[in-house]
């Protein structure tokens, strides 16, 4: 797990150093406001991933909306 | 606009055909023949023309803004805020959508032939090289297209050509037993693979002529269902219609029975190869609009920085989705034709394109 870990790390690290340095020397703050976030969001579910921390996962949410729609649309096209 | 590139109407055309045929290949007899039992094919053909009905729906609100894609007109259609909001319901719709190709990528190439391999090493390894391929940008994605497209079609035909003496066309009767319904049902799933079509509207500026899209993309539905059938009628027709839907992915048993006189058989490398090209293209594509939306959403200056990011995002999500590949199954059966069709493939475009019509909203032609 700790091997998984610091691949992980060491791909973040290598990301980073690829496109955060000519960001910041272009000046281009938005972009990098948005790397950043997203850099964030990504760390916290691939983190959660290799330590198996429980994450909402939104097919939940999902299969609770358009379940009941595709059990309708099963029963009216089997049995025909 | 946030891509330089232009691609050419063939280009367009072997684009659509990879996005929706590639990877749905192998999964297509088992799919449909497990309603419609032997007229499977029929399921296939009643698809193909339901998905030529979406490509026109699609077509007619893509061509309103020949010069603009979807995230840059959403605004003028539907107001800024709602706007928005549906760009942002798309963005996870492409990640979401890529999260279970990915992760389809991975558990064939774990269940059919490296089961030692964990399949986060699959996983991470075509991201990084979709990755890669997406800050190229459009035309390079879609000239290696131009290179894989048709040694897959020539694959695909070649593999079912050769399969044919072990082919008995009447596994193919009777011709709608039970009526409409089975058929009807059989071609729920498919559909929905035709509706990832709606993913062109983000790159339909981007063409050479965006006037000839519609006839592009009509053609290449029709090439698809032409693919598809045959693959059905071929499958069927080796294994029957009660063994067909037992298999997770029948294309590639109907290569391993593939026997010329002891000399040409185990094809499975053919398939393996179908497999892995068509993914890695359909991966990319759709890594591409996400990185698009995502930048357009964000107003950036370039949608490159946002690509590695994704991409994490991406692979984590391809992993976490799913527990266990029962569940990837259930969910890509029950569940993701009604969300997928009902929401981003029909509905959206649909309500989009009345709202634009309403309102009088249309861009230069």
């Amino acid at each position: 797990m700790l091997g998984f870990l610091f691949i992980y790390l060491a791909g973040l690290a290598l990301i980073i150093w690829l496109e955060l340095p000519a960001l910041v020397k272009q000046k281009q703050w938005r972009e990098v406001a948005a790397f950043s976030g997203l850099v964030l969001i990504g760390s916290y579910l691939s983190i959660s991933m290799i330590l198996r921390l429980p994450t909402p996962n939104p097919n939940v949410l999902i299969e609770a909306i358009f379940g009941p729609l595709s059990k309708m649309l099963e029963a009216a096209l089997s049995g025909g | 606009m946030l891509e330089q590139g232009k691609i050419s109407g063939r280009q367009a055309y072997l684009l659509i055909i990879n996005v929706i045929l590639a990877t749905a290949i192998l999964f297509v007899p088992a799919i449909v023949t497990s309603a419609a039992k032997e007229n499977g094919w029929l399921a296939a053909i009643l698809a193909t023309a339901v998905g030529v009905v979406i490509s026109i729906l699609i077509a007619n609100l893509g061509l309103r803004f020949p010069d603009r894609n979807l995230f840059d007109y959403l605004g003028d259609i539907v107001g800024t805020i709602p706007g928005k909001v549906i760009a942002f319901l798309y963005i996870w719709w492409f990640l979401h959508m890529n999260a279970l190709v990915i992760r389809e990528y991975g558990s064939f190439l774990v269940v059919a032939f490296l089961p030692e391999t964990p399949i986060s090493v699959f996983n991470f390894s075509i991201l990084i090289l979709a990755g890669w391929t997406v800050k190229q940008g459009l035309e390079v994605i879609c000239r290696t297209n131009e290179i894989f497209l048709p040694l897959i079609l020539v694959g695909l035909i070649v593999l079912f050509l050769l399969a044919v003496p072990e082919m008995d066309f009447r596994w193919l009767l009777p011709i709608m037993e039970h009526g409409v319904k089975p058929i009807v049902h059989g071609a729920v799933i498919p559909i929905s693979w035709y509706g990832e079509i709606a993913t062109m509207l983000m790159i339909i500026p981007f063409l050479k002529q965006p006037q000839n899209f519609r006839k592009i993309q009509n053609l290449a539905v029709i090439t698809i269902g032409i693919f598809f059938t045959m693959v059905v009628l071929g499958t069927v027709a080796i294994f029957g219609p009660e063994l067909t839907p037992r298999f997770i992915f029948p294309t590639l048993n109907a290569a391993r029975i593939v026997n010329i006189a002891n000399l040409l058989e185990r094809l499975e490398p053919i398939v393996m190869a179908i497999w892995i090209t068509g993914a890695f293209i359909k991966i990319t594509f759709f890594y591409y609009v996400a990185a698009l939306g995502t930048a357009q959403f964000l107003n950036l200056s370039s949608y490159r920085p946002v690509v590695y990011p994704l991409g994490i995002i991406l692979g984590a999500m391809s992993i976490l989705i799913h527990p266990s590949i029962l569940e990837l199954e259930h969910f890509l059966g029950k569940v993701w034709p009604v969300y997928a069709i009902s929401t981003f493939e029909v509905g959206l475009p649909l309500l989009l394109l009345l709202i634009a019509i309403i309102r009088g909203k249309r861009g230069k032609t």
